[in-house]
């Protein structure tokens, strides 16, 4: 294997970190000795294996092996090393170690996918811990016991702290180095600070609290040995004081008495003896000149020593004393049981004692000897004298002697006796002599001399003799004997540390696992939302398409169903046998249900699928009411039903809302209550329920006198496809979708829907919705020119007549009521008597007794001067001959049910006094209306490529009195157009070639605006939206195809009141033959504001030219010059005159001009104004001729 | 014999007008702009005026603010008879409690004599 620079660099580094890391854990060793209780290296050493793999091996070698000898040469631990076999084996060993380590956790962890899971890191920390690391502990302390640097009874110490310290090491420091290190796994990084932060801190803690405890451990020993050196210091001194008192109660004998008897002596020495157990004798010896060596000698034979004789030590044991000017001889003396015969010894004769006598002497003061082998003893037992000397009193001259012999071992072991001396070395020594002499020494701690060795020293002071007395206890001693206690917090806080960081990388291992599922779940969501958002597109794709396909079946339904009853209606304006005609009937009824059938249909799929869209556009509610009632006229009537309405007055006459959703909720309650009702009546009442700032609640109702419905069945009402009863639906037809689609438009406009119903007492189907107020709809009312009146109204059914007088008084008529005509002819005198009669008479026609025909007859014979105005209320149509009513003085005649707005009408026209034609003037709902032919024939284009559709329509028309053009495509619809200035276009919105909405795109293109064709749509297509995708292309009304008759009617009026009057504006219409020729002015206008006056119609029509004729110019001028203001103002005046002459057209034109000129859009003004200029030509040269009054003036 | 003034520059209009009040009885009075309107109301008072509002000099609103100060005329029934797109200033005759706002552009002249009689019979005041 070539070695790699980075191989070698990451040696190197290995290397560094190793011995660096070992000298920090030797720091950490227990003083004294070396017990550390972690060893970093061992722990990064494996972590280095573990990242950076088996290569880094020579590191752990080199780092092992300096950091020993480094160790071995600065001498931190003596004697380690007597080889250098021993660093090599140790450095081997902490090699093998960790590529052991290493291999147990690849094995048996699996290394790169580990510590995510706690059995895992456990696994890590156990296997490169505390098991690998027994391979070092017991190559290592084998090495150190062969070469003898560890004794083999300290080994097993020895590799338990080795063992512990390298294990901590690596369960603290693995992965702490791990961490740090390993770098493809993004999560560990990430995790790095919060493992290696607290285990760090967890580490320095540790530490922190090893080494209090260590040197509180310490100075804890110190103590202890302090207090024990003491105690033998103050112990040696006090046992010295007691042989001292001795020595002087001896000297105090002899002192006190001139002569002492041997007899005197012998106790008190053995009182002595017994007293002090290192006391091996008590003498007293007296200083003899040479002189009186004889007469001493003698005196002693004389006391009962008859062999006493002055004796010296010789070389063969004692000899007579050589002749001395003086002696210092044993006179008395006591010894212990194995005494020696000392008695006449001259102790002069000895250097030693001789040289504490004279000190004695000296001094006055007693004197030690230095140790000598005692004189008799057995083994030569070695020990001391002490001389006290003592004087003839008063100061005289020296008498003699008392002297104690002491056995140093015998009063040091006495005197050390109960002390604690374990571990404790003492040494004595005496420092007087010119060399110190060792006098005891007490070793039972064999150790080097270290400088870790405890120490005590204190001076003890022995008859002018000073001992040291010394006590040490050697490091060796405190090694074996210390408390593990710090060593005990060191390895237990570091084993804390390691299940610390266990635990933290299970934390974080979790963590990570927890987010890598989290990640896992969040993408497995997101895959789930994806797969749902597709699922509910496709779910709506499908929604959309199956709307889409009822839409389209509708559409392919209703253009056939158009053909149907458009011909079945032309069919029924033809002369018809009877039988034929109840066949017509017959074919329309049934097209009718079936339109209806597939209006439910798709208005119940169009809700299902949520795309029933709300307009908001204003309501006139009585309006409303009255166009639902419209429609059931001729049931009704055919039924002999009575119809009540009945509004609350605090209602807002105009509300927002969608008219025809509203419309269509009426019309399915009000068809419903006519289908079940066979007699009697049905009340449509509209009640203000809650009026908001903003909107109001009403409350509509729909009472009849119908078969009614059980309770259990009117809760089934509302749920689709579950018709009270089965068969209801095969006698009374209907989907029975009817009352579900009207509850679910009913919620979406705010409201709720239900019923009071019992059998046989009728049902009251109710329901309120919200609709918005209309802005300033209170202003729109109109003039109240009925205030103040006074009114009849005759009726035999109640509720009828309640509600016409309600109504009436509303509009500030004074209403009374009869409920027939005899009451009605008694309260007609009553009042004509008082003066106060009534203006008009409102009676219904079908009364029992006394119809309303013959009524009327009576009131008119009856009354005097003022005749009221008699209205009549018919039900069934043309059930009176007109002649038969203008006899009987009836001046209007109007259809039951009574539309309000048709009732306010009338009765204006009749108070004002207006002509009305027989009692035809009625607001009989079907008639044509008549506005739509009022000012002269429109010019109609219809574009439907259907011919029966054609064919219907025509027939339509031609009922509105309008001829029409008739094209097959959007494209023949354009051309038309192009060549003939059509007031209004009828355009089918699905046409092959050009559609309704390109064609009418580009109808709108080519007239740039100059001019406006009136489009109304006709569509199939009755989708949300259609109507407002017509709009925006272009056109301007709309119609649901089949093409009911009532609104297309409508649709004429809408295109009139819009100020779609009958242009032409046109310089040349195109077109050869118009199919209709209109005047420019309509006469009958003109006329009227004439005041039927052929003078003034003249001078009339002579005043609008010229005044006519002055103001073009003026407004020729304000054209040339771009004047808006000017032509706003003019243009505005000439409408004016015009509109009021009936010249309809030019007022139309100026309306164009002001407007332009208002809006300052001056770039068609040109063209408009030559558009009048001709218009006007055509105008004046019409004026200039006779004026005819209109034929068709009195049909007004 | 009642008395109504009309108040328009059009004389058209004051011709249609002035000849059907005549035909009904009533005393008419003409004024062609506002001014002379302010002028014809002091001398003339009138019933009923029928007064136009875009006029040059004094315009209808402005005549009707002017007459309106002065306490002779605090009561007196107007009948605004107008081009309807005139939109501001009908607006602006909202406040100032005319009897009735009708449009040249639709309404018959029958109905204008109604609206005045009408005016004529409860007031000023619409009820």
């Amino acid at each position: 294997m070539r070695l790699q620079r980075r191989d070698f660099a990451a040696i190197v580094v290995m290397a560094a970190a190793y011995a660096v890391s070992g000298r920090l854990g030797l720091l950490l060793a227990v003083p004294p000795g070396y017990a550390t209780a972690v060893w970093p290296a061992s722990g990064i050493a494996l972590a280095s294996v573990l990242a950076y793999g088996m290569r880094v091996w020579p590191g752990i070698w080199i780092g092992s092996f300096l950091v020993n000898v480094w160790t071995a040469l600065d001498g931190s631990v003596s004697g380690m090393f007597s080889s250098l076999a021993i660093p090599v084996t140790i450095a081997t060993g902490a090699t093998l170690q960790s590529l052991a380590g290493a291999s147990l956790v690849h094995r048996f962890v699996g290394y790169r996918n580990v510590l995510t899971q706690e059995f895992d890191v456990a696994r890590l920390l156990l296997l490169g811990g505390p098991a690998a690391c027994l391979i070092n502990a017991s190559l290592s302390v084998a090495a150190l016991v062969h070469f003898g640097s560890v004794p083999l009874a300290a080994s097993a110490f020895n590799w338990f702290t080795w063992w512990v310290g390298d294990s901590i090491g690596v369960m603290v420091f693995t992965p702490v180095v791990l961490v740090w290190t390993v770098r493809p796994y993004s999560q560990w990084l990430r995790q790095q600070l919060s493992v290696s932060v607290p285990m760090v801190l967890m580490f320095a803690l540790v530490v922190s609290i090893f080494m209090i405890t260590s040197s509180r451990e310490r100075a804890q020993a110190r103590t202890s040995f302090e207090n024990v050196s003491e105690e033998v210091d103050k112990h040696l001194q006090s046992e010295i004081d007691r042989y001292n008192v001795g020595l002087s109660a001896v000297a105090g004998l002899f002192a006190a008495q001139r002569e002492v008897t041997p007899q005197e002596f012998d106790p008190f020495a053995g009182l002595l003896l017994s007293q002090l157990p290192g006391l091996y004798g008590v003498s007293w010896r007296p200083e003899i000149s040479g002189a009186e060596r004889d007469r001493f000698e003698a005196r002693m034979h004389e006391q009962g020593f008859p062999a006493f004789r002055i004796t010296e030590i010789g070389p063969d044991g004692l000899v007579p004393a050589a002749r001395r000017d003086r002696y210092v001889v044993t006179a008395y003396s006591k010894y212990q049981e194995d005494r020696l015969e000392t008695q006449g010894l001259d102790a002069l004769s000895s250097p030693p004692r001789r040289a504490a006598i004279e000190l004695a002497r000296e001094t006055h003061q007693p004197a030690a000897t230095s140790l000598l082998a005692l004189a008799g003893e057995p083994a030569g037992t070695p020990g001391f004298l002490a001389f006290k000397p003592v004087f003839e009193r008063g100061g005289g001259s020296l008498r003699g002697y008392a002297t104690v012999v002491v056995v140093l071992n015998r009063m040091i072991d006495q005197t050390l006796r109960g002390l604690p001396l374990d571990g404790i070395n003492l040494k004595i020594i005496d420092e007087s002599a010119h060399n110190p002499e060792l006098l005891y020494a007490r070793t039972p701690v064999p150790a080097d001399a270290s400088d870790d060795d405890l120490r005590y020293r204190a001076i003890v002071n022995v008859a002018q003799r000073t001992w040291t007395v010394e006590t040490t206890m050697p490091a060796a001693y405190l090694v074996s004997h210390r408390s593990w206690q710090a060593w005990m917090v060191l390895a237990t806080g570091l084993t804390l540390t390691a299940l610390l960081g266990v635990l933290l990388l299970v934390i974080v291992g979790r963590t990570a696992r927890v987010e890598q599922v989290v990640a896992e779940r969040t993408a497995e969501l997101t895959e789930r939302k994806e797969q749902l958002r597709r699922a509910r597109d496709e779910a709506l794709d499908a929604a959309r398409a199956k709307s889409e396909f009822v839409a389209n079946m509708s559409h392919e339904i209703r253009t056939p169903m158009n053909g149907i009853i458009g011909m079945t209606q032309a069919l029924a304006d033809t002369p018809l046998t009877p039988r034929q005609k109840e066949i017509a009937g017959a074919i329309r009824f049934s097209a009718d249900s079936l339109l209806s059938i597939v209006n439910d249909i798709l208005d119940f799929s169009k809700m299902e699928a949520g795309m029933m869209h709300m307009e908001v556009i204003d309501i006139d509610l009585q309006r409303a009411i009255e166009r639902v009632i419209e429609v059931f006229t001729e049931r009704i009537q055919g039924k002999g039903l009575e119809v009540v309405v009945s509004l609350d007055p605090k209602l807002p006459h105009v509300l927002r809302g969608d008219p025809i959703r509203l419309n269509q909720v009426l019309t399915n309650l009000v068809s419903n209550a006519i289908k079940f009702t066979e007699h009697g009546e049905i009340e449509i009442s509209a009640r203000l329920e809650e009026d908001a700032e903003r909107d109001v609640v009403v409350r509509f109702a729909i009472r009849d006198t119908g078969i009614g419905i059980p309770a259990d069945a009117a809760r089934r009402l509302f749920q689709p496809f579950s018709q009270a009863d089965g068969s209801t639906t095969r006698k009374y037809g209907g989907t029975g979708l009817g009352l579900v689609i009207s509850k679910q438009l009913v919620e979406l406009m705010g409201g709720n829907i239900g019923v009071n119903s019992a059998p046989g007492f009728g049902s009251t189907f109710w329901f309120t919705v919200r609709l918005q107020k209309a802005p300033g709809a209170e202003v729109a009312q109109p003039p109240r020119t009925l205030v103040g009146h006074r009114a009849l109204v005759v009726d035999d059914n109640e509720t009828s007549r309640h509600s016409i007088a309600e109504q009436l008084a509303s509009w500030g008529i004074a209403a009374a009521q009869a409920a027939d005509g005899e009451a009605a002819l008694a309260q007609h005198a009553d009042v004509v008597a008082r003066g106060e009669p009534y203006e008009i008479v409102i009676i219904d026609q079908q009364m029992p007794g006394m119809d309303g025909v013959e009524l009327a007859r009576r009131i008119r014979a009856s009354a005097g001067g003022e005749r009221p105005h008699l209205l009549l209320l018919q039900s069934v149509r043309g059930s009176n001959e007109p002649a038969t009513l203008r006899a009987a003085g009836i001046e209007m005649l109007l259809t039951k049910p009574v539309g309000m707005s048709d009732l306010h009408d009338s009765l204006t026209r009749l108070i004002a006094g207006e002509p009305v034609q027989g009692a035809t003037a009625t607001a009989a709902p079907s008639a044509p209306p008549p506005a739509s032919v009022e000012a002269g024939q429109p010019r109609v284009l219809v574009a439907e490529d259907n011919p029966i559709n054609q064919m219907v329509a025509r027939h339509q028309l031609v009922r509105l009195g309008i001829q029409a053009d008739f094209v097959g495509n959007g494209r023949e619809a354009v051309e038309a157009v192009k060549h003939k200035p059509y007031d209004l276009v009828l355009m089918d919105c699905q046409m092959p070639e050009l559609d309704g909405y390109g064609a009418t795109a580009q109808i709108r293109r080519h007239e740039e605006g100059s001019r406006h064709t009136w489009i109304v749509a006709m569509t199939a297509h009755a989708m949300a939206g259609d109507r407002e995708r017509c709009l925006a292309a272009g056109m301007d009304d709309y119609l649901a195809k089949p093409i009911d008759p009532k609104a297309l009617a409508a649709a004429f009026e809408r295109f009139q009141h819009h100020g779609g009057t009958v242009t032409h504006p046109d310089p040349e219409p195109a077109a050869p033959a118009p199919a209709i020729t209109t005047p420019p002015v309509d006469m009958a206008r003109l006329w009227d504001a004439a005041n039927d006056d052929p003078e003034f119609v003249r001078e009339l029509a002579d005043l609008y030219l010229e005044q006519t004729t002055e103001q073009l110019k003026l407004l020729k001028d304000a054209v040339a010059q771009r004047n808006a203001a000017e032509i706003e103002r003019l243009a505005h005046r000439c409408k004016g005159g015009s509109g009021s002459c009936g010249v309809n057209g030019l007022a139309a034109m100026f309306l164009q001009l002001e407007k332009m000129g208002r809006d300052g859009k001056l770039d068609e003004v040109d063209r408009i104004f030559a558009g009048v200029e001709r218009e006007y030509a055509r105008v004046s040269d019409f004026l200039k001729q006779p004026i005819a009054r209109p034929a068709a003036v009195q049909q007004q | 014999m009642s008395k109504i003034l009309i108040i328009d520059d059009d004389p058209v209009i004051t011709g249609i007008y002035q000849k059907q009040f005549a035909a009904r009885s009533f005393q008419v009075e003409i004024a062609d702009d506002g001014e002379k309107g302010l002028e014809a109301v002091k001398r003339f008072r009138p019933d009923c005026v029928l007064l136009d509002l875009s006029m040059p000099n004094v315009n209808g609103v402005q005549w009707l603010n002017e007459v309106r100060k002065d306490e002779r005329f605090k009561s007196l029934p107007v009948v605004v008879f107008t081009s309807g797109s005139v939109g501001w200033q009908v607006k602006a005759v909202r406040n100032s409690d005319v009897t009735y706002v009708l449009s040249k552009d639709g309404t018959e002249p029958k109905q204008v004599v109604n609206a005045v009689v009408t005016s004529l019979e409860t007031g000023k005041w619409k009820i």
